[in-house]
């Protein structure tokens, strides 16, 4: 340990001149990227990665360990855990995406609207947001789950609308960091209307740190559905869902630790890719 | 102010002590305030998404054909749970009794809300304080390796663990842990949820995901301590690096820190939901979920806000905290 390494801003990059780290992305972004792009693969085509039926398992080999014929192994019924898990991908990315989509399109709105306008509306808003973020997120995607009743599509929704404060909040601070600007003035003074100068000023420079956290929340959303799946409130077996794997793994768990293990490992490793991608955006911006 | 009270310190004191605790008086006075009310909008805002529920316990009950309830007898049963009144003003009754302590009756059981939650609170907190304690602690030996290694693979994995712990689930932790330490190495026994070990075990599930929230802010603020002249300075006087690091980048690094463990404590209590099912423990989390299967809404409505009240309140003692903690938020609160 020198005495450097304590005061270097950051002793990971202190080294390395900051040009390389700009020019090309490291190595475990590529990787991230790399893993996007199989599940993206895995939803778009499963039967093309596994000759298994997701569905119908092989009696005899129930219990088979992880190994040449079943690479992560087989449940009680004889069914191929990597075919489940490749034919759950769909459902569990698309769930996601819809959540992100629900938390940004709303959050997005709300914060723009109570950034921009100010005065009573954003009072409103904001304490609607306090409110939200009152409220533990899970136990909000549950109760709005419990509500809206149980299948996946309902825990998108509901994970969507525990997302919706985050990104109100991020939106609002960054509209209020960009209307202040010379060119805000600029262009109002030029005569441009509130809608043009929202659209055409304000969101284009508010949108990039939003789109980096709409990236780290679809890492999140898929935590929070394998949570609200896990817990048996998405769509019933025979679906596939990530979370719902390990449920059913779990009463497995002594004689087949990897129909925990697997799936929970393909859940962390794909959030993980994504959470790594979001930083990555980030530090893009800071630098 | 911040001169003039200075100046005034120095030469009458009294005075201008008097002021400055009046202005906190009533910064904390405001703040209490605008904490109640974000509790009672809470309280209707899950009382509203509730309402939208299809069926209850007590309809399904009533609609039953083996119960052979007259209609007469239907309509006293949704008059005594108050079911046949408009919501809203549902709400301004249940809203209103809620202020006065009484949460209503639970609908699958007939108990008091008040006597399930009271029952299964004290394991919910004993659960949530053993995670936030461990998370900091794990939080706080990250952060102080992030800063001790010197640059490498070490230190790299070092701030590469708080990601990888944000991205496991924290029911796939909590699996592997009882698969680990009570099946494998037999630390602990699964029958007994409330024994020492089991208990450590569940805190420890909770607390993985929540350290590595607190670890990220904690070494970006020990990052940007470490660039201040002053620690330059410290280290040219020729303190040990291990003193430098916890003499004068840990203390101006606490208070982003703090923040984050309050705002943590609404994953701690979300997740206790998990947590206390996988562990077979009897608190809110297990509580909720029950209710969620019964369709009991008094229950369910009660324990939600409940939760938000704890992170509410705990959050708000934080924030009254600040000025105490940190000189130069002192005189700031007036504005806030």
């Amino acid at each position: 340990m020198t005495t450097a390494a304590v005061l270097s801003p950051d002793p990971l990059t202190a080294t390395r001149p900051l040009t390389r780290a700009r020019r090309r992305p490291p190595i475990t972004v590529l990787l991230s990227f790399g893993v996007i792009v199989v599940v993206l693969a895995w939803s778009l085509a499963p039967g093309l990665f596994t000759r298994h039926d997701p569905a119908v398992g092989v009696p005899d080999d129930k219990f088979t360990a992880p190994g040449a014929e079943y690479w992560l192994g087989t449940d009680h019924l004889g069914r191929d855990l990597l075919a489940r898990i490749i034919h759950g991908t769909a459902s569990s990315i698309t769930s996601a995406l819809i959540a992100v989509a629900i938390g940004l399109v709303v959050g997005g709105a709300l914060g723009l609207l109570s950034g921009y306008l100010g005065g009573w509306v954003d009072v409103v808003i904001g304490r609607a947001v306090e409110v939200l973020l009152a409220i533990p997120g899970f136990l909000l995607a549950v109760v709005v789950v419990t509500a809206l009743g149980y299948d996946t599509r309902n825990a998108a929704i509901a994970t969507g609308v525990s997302a919706v404060a985050v990104f109100a909040r991020l939106m609002r601070a960054e509209v209020l960091r960009v209307r202040t600007s010379v060119f805000i003035e600029a262009a109002r003074l030029n005569g441009g209307s509130s809608a043009y100068i929202l659209s055409r000023h304000i969101l284009p420079n508010a949108v990039r740190p939003v789109v980096s956290l709409a990236i780290l929340q679809f890492g999140v959303a898929i935590l929070v559905i394998a949570g609200l799946a896990f817990l048996g409130y998405g769509d019933p077996p025979p679906a596939s869902d990530w979370g719902l794997l390990v449920a059913d793994g779990r009463e497995h768990l002594i004689r087949a630790p990897w129909l925990v293990i697997a799936p929970g490992l393909v859940i962390a490793v794909v959030v993980l890719s994504v959470s790594r991608i979001s930083s990555w955006l980030d530090q893009g911006r800071t630098r | 102010m911040s001169t003039t009270a200075v100046l005034a310190d120095s030469t009458a004191a009294p005075p201008a002590a008097a002021a400055s605790l009046r202005r906190y008086a009533a910064f904390a006075a405001r703040r209490t305030a605008r904490a109640l009310i974000v509790i009672v909008l809470a309280y209707v805002l899950v009382f509203l998404v509730l309402a939208a529920l299809p069926g209850d316990p007590i309809s399904a009950q009533l609609e039953s054909p083996q119960a052979g309830y007259t209609d007469a007898q239907k309509a006293q049963i949704r008059k005594f749970y108050g079911l046949d009144q408009p919501v809203l003003l549902q709400l301004l009754i249940s809203l209103g009794s809620a202020l006065r302590g009484n949460l209503g009756l639970s609908l699958s059981t007939s108990q008091p809300v008040t006597t399930v939650l009271g029952d299964a609170i004290g394991s919910t907190l004993t659960l949530a304080t053993t995670a936030l304690a461990l998370a900091v602690l794990i939080a706080a030996v990250l952060g102080l390796l992030s800063r001790l290694l010197g640059p490498g693979p070490l230190n790299a994995l070092v701030r590469a663990l708080p990601a990888a712990f944000l991205s496991t689930p924290n029911f796939v932790i909590g699996l592997v842990l009882i698969q680990v330490l009570a099946v494998g190495l037999g630390l602990f026994s699964l029958v007994d949820p409330d024994s020492a070990g089991s208990t450590l075990a569940a805190a420890l599930t909770l607390a993985i995901p929540v350290s590595a929230q607190i670890a990220q802010v904690l070494i970006t603020a020990l990052d940007e301590s470490a660039g201040q002249d002053y620690a330059e300075v410290a280290l040219a006087r020729g303190l040990p690096p291990v003193q430098v690091v916890l003499r004068h980048l840990l203390r101006p690094s606490l208070l982003p820190t703090v923040t984050v463990v309050g705002l943590v404590l609404g994953e701690v209590l979300g997740g206790s939901l998990i947590t206390e099912t996988i562990f077979g423990r009897t608190g809110i989390g297990t509580v909720v979920q029950k209710a969620v299967t019964a369709q009991d809404v008094p229950v369910l409505l009660a324990a939600v806000v409940l939760s938000a009240g704890v992170f509410v309140v705990v959050n708000l003692v934080i924030d009254l905290l600040y000025p105490l903690l940190d000189p130069r938020l002192r005189g700031t609160e007036a504005t806030r």
